[in-house]
Parts: structure tokens; sequence; C-alpha cells
């Protein structure tokens, strides 16, 4: 086994994170697995605590180290505490960075700091009922519509699907010539045409809400990135 | 890989051999974990039940095994190697 190899200042984060998961999770997980799905609250305490984004800048509210080493001790903690259905890693780790890795900055900077106070809860919705670990199969498609894109198309198996404000959905933006052109966009709570599905019942992770969204179409998405890099849509 | 994380250089095999190899290995210790426990095991208010059960996803989501078998085989094999399995149905 390779040494285990934390800083001091990870160590003193693992018995808070610990003591916070055994005061506000881990009293309510049974509640939780029963109804399904995590209580919004849940994110908004960790996010005040600072535990559930650490690494965004100090600008946007997190601690601005991007050690991996934080997330470690916060899934083995939440291992430890058999508690593998509050998925924060989720939000944090999953969905958060698509904002700086493909995001501007002014988007950033408008939705980054509520997702680090917990207040918007993240998703991403790539699968379909048609195309799973083979993504570039998904029919999902973006069409410019004068100021504003129209998204086309059905999701499913999205993670944090019913608390969701912010979904980052992956659609084609070219398929007819160019089944690679892929975009992904930012869809709030509210927009029109996004109609959540209900929250699927599953064999484990019960407390984890996962749904799907069937027949979206969705008006003015925000668009982060083309992942065929042949235009760069982050305006 | 876990050392190649906190150093932060791991590659693409790395990452697919990572993802596969630990989610796997996590299944198996789950899946010993029931067996230990016998009939008990199998039952809800035993906590290795739910761990079996939370367990199992993981080797399909963000990214399944197979498809990070492809990854690694791409690693291996070249760029210009076509999987069979990703042919167009």
């Amino acid at each position: 086994m390779l040494p285990r190899n934390f800083t001091e200042e990870q160590q003193m984060f693992r018995d808070a994170y610990r003591r916070f998961l055994s005061a506000e999770i881990v009293p309510h997980m049974e509640k939780w697995r029963e109804a399904g799905i995590v209580d919004r609250e849940a994110f908004r305490r960790a996010g005040e605590q600072g535990f559930l984004m650490v690494w965004p800048d100090e600008q946007y509210g997190g601690m601005g180290d991007d050690d991996f080493r934080f997330e470690q001790v916060i899934i083995e903690e939440a291992a430890y505490a058999r508690v593998g259905d509050w998925y924060s890693t989720l939000h944090s780790r999953l969905v958060g960075p698509y904002f700086t890795r493909f995001g501007s900055p002014e988007q950033c900077q408008r939705f980054l700091p509520g997702c680090v106070r917990g207040e918007s809860i993240l998703a991403i919705a790539m699968t379909e009922p048609d195309a799973g670990s083979d993504l570039a199969g998904m029919r999902s498609t973006a069409v410019e519509d004068g100021d504003h894109w129209v998204l086309n198309g059905s999701k499913t198996y999205i993670s944090n699907g019913i608390n969701a404000d912010i979904v980052i959905v992956a659609a084609k933006t070219d398929p007819d010539n160019n089944p690679h052109a892929m975009t992904l966009f930012i869809v709030e709570r509210g927009m029109e045409g996004f109609e959540r599905g209900r929250n699927l019942k599953k064999m484990g992770l019960k407390a984890q809400d996962t749904a799907s969204c069937s027949s979206m179409t969705s008006g003015c998405p925000r668009p982060m990135y083309s992942v065929s890099r042949t235009r760069d849509l982050s305006t | 890989v876990r050392g190649g994380v906190q150093r932060r250089c791991v590659d693409r095999r790395g990452c697919g051999q990572g993802k596969a190899g630990d989610q796997e290995l996590q299944v198996k210790a789950a899946d010993i974990g029931v067996q230990l426990h016998g009939g008990a095991g199998y039952m809800d208010e035993y906590p290795i039940s739910r761990q079996f059960t939370d367990a199992k996803i993981s080797t399909i989501y963000a990214g399944s095994s197979e498809v990070m078998k492809i990854i690694i085989s791409r690693d291996c094999l070249g760029a210009d190697y076509q999987p069979f399995n990703t042919r167009n149905f």
C-alpha cells in the first residue's frame, strides 16, 4: 500500500468533515433514503461550512486550493460514515469544474458562488434513452435561433436530477455534417420547456435523486464550449 | 495511480486503469463483504447489503469499465486502432 500522504490542513479538514457528517448528514440519512432524495438544506449547510466546493478561487467563495486530496478526504469520510448517497462529489468535482474549464469568466462569476454556497445544485445530463456509454450516439440537438439556442431531445439518469438548479446538458450542434460537434449548455431551473421526469427508483444510492427529462425543448440556454473546437461558444 | 494523482501527472491510461481498477475492486470487496455475513448480509438492516448495492453503480457510471478498457487499449495500441465495439450499430 502506498503511504498515505496528507497535509496538516487536510487532516484538520478530515476531522471537521467527519464531525459535519455525523451532525448534519448521518442522522437524516434514513429519512432521505425513504424519501429518495437528500434535503436541499444539506447542500446549504455544507456550503455554509465550506465543505461543498473547496477548489474554486476565493473570488468565487472557495478556498482556492484544487488539491484533489480534499476531495479524497470527502469521499473517504462519506464511505466511512456509510453515506455514499450523500454524493456531494458529483456537485463539486464532476460538474463544477465544467465552469472553470469550459465556461467564460463571466459564467463562473455568475454561477459558481451560488454553487459554492450550496444554494444552486448542479447536475449533468449526458445519458440518453438510446445513448449511454456510447456518447457519440446521442441524439439531442441544439440549434441557434436568432439570439438564443433551442435544445431538442431527451436525457435520462441525471443524478441530482430533482434537486438540480443548474443542469449542464450535452447536445450536438452540427448533427448533419459533424457528429462530433458537441456543446455543453447551461440550463437553469425554470427555463421554458425543460421538464423533469419522476424520481427514478434504483438498486442502490437510495437517497441520491436520479431523474430523466423527456422531450426537452428549451429556449435560450447558455452554451459553454463546443467540443469540436470549430467554434468557441462561451460568450 | 494514486501517487500520480497526488503529483498531478496522470495520463489517459492511468485514469482508465484507476477508474476501472478501483471500481471493480470496490464491487469485489463489497461482494466478499456480503458473502462473509451470510444471510444477514443480504438483509437491509445490515449496512453491508447497502454498501454492495451502492457499489455496483460505480463500474457503470462516469464511463463504464468497458469504456475504460477502450481508452486503455487505444493508449496501448495507438490512435489508429478501431475497437470492434465502436462500430456503428
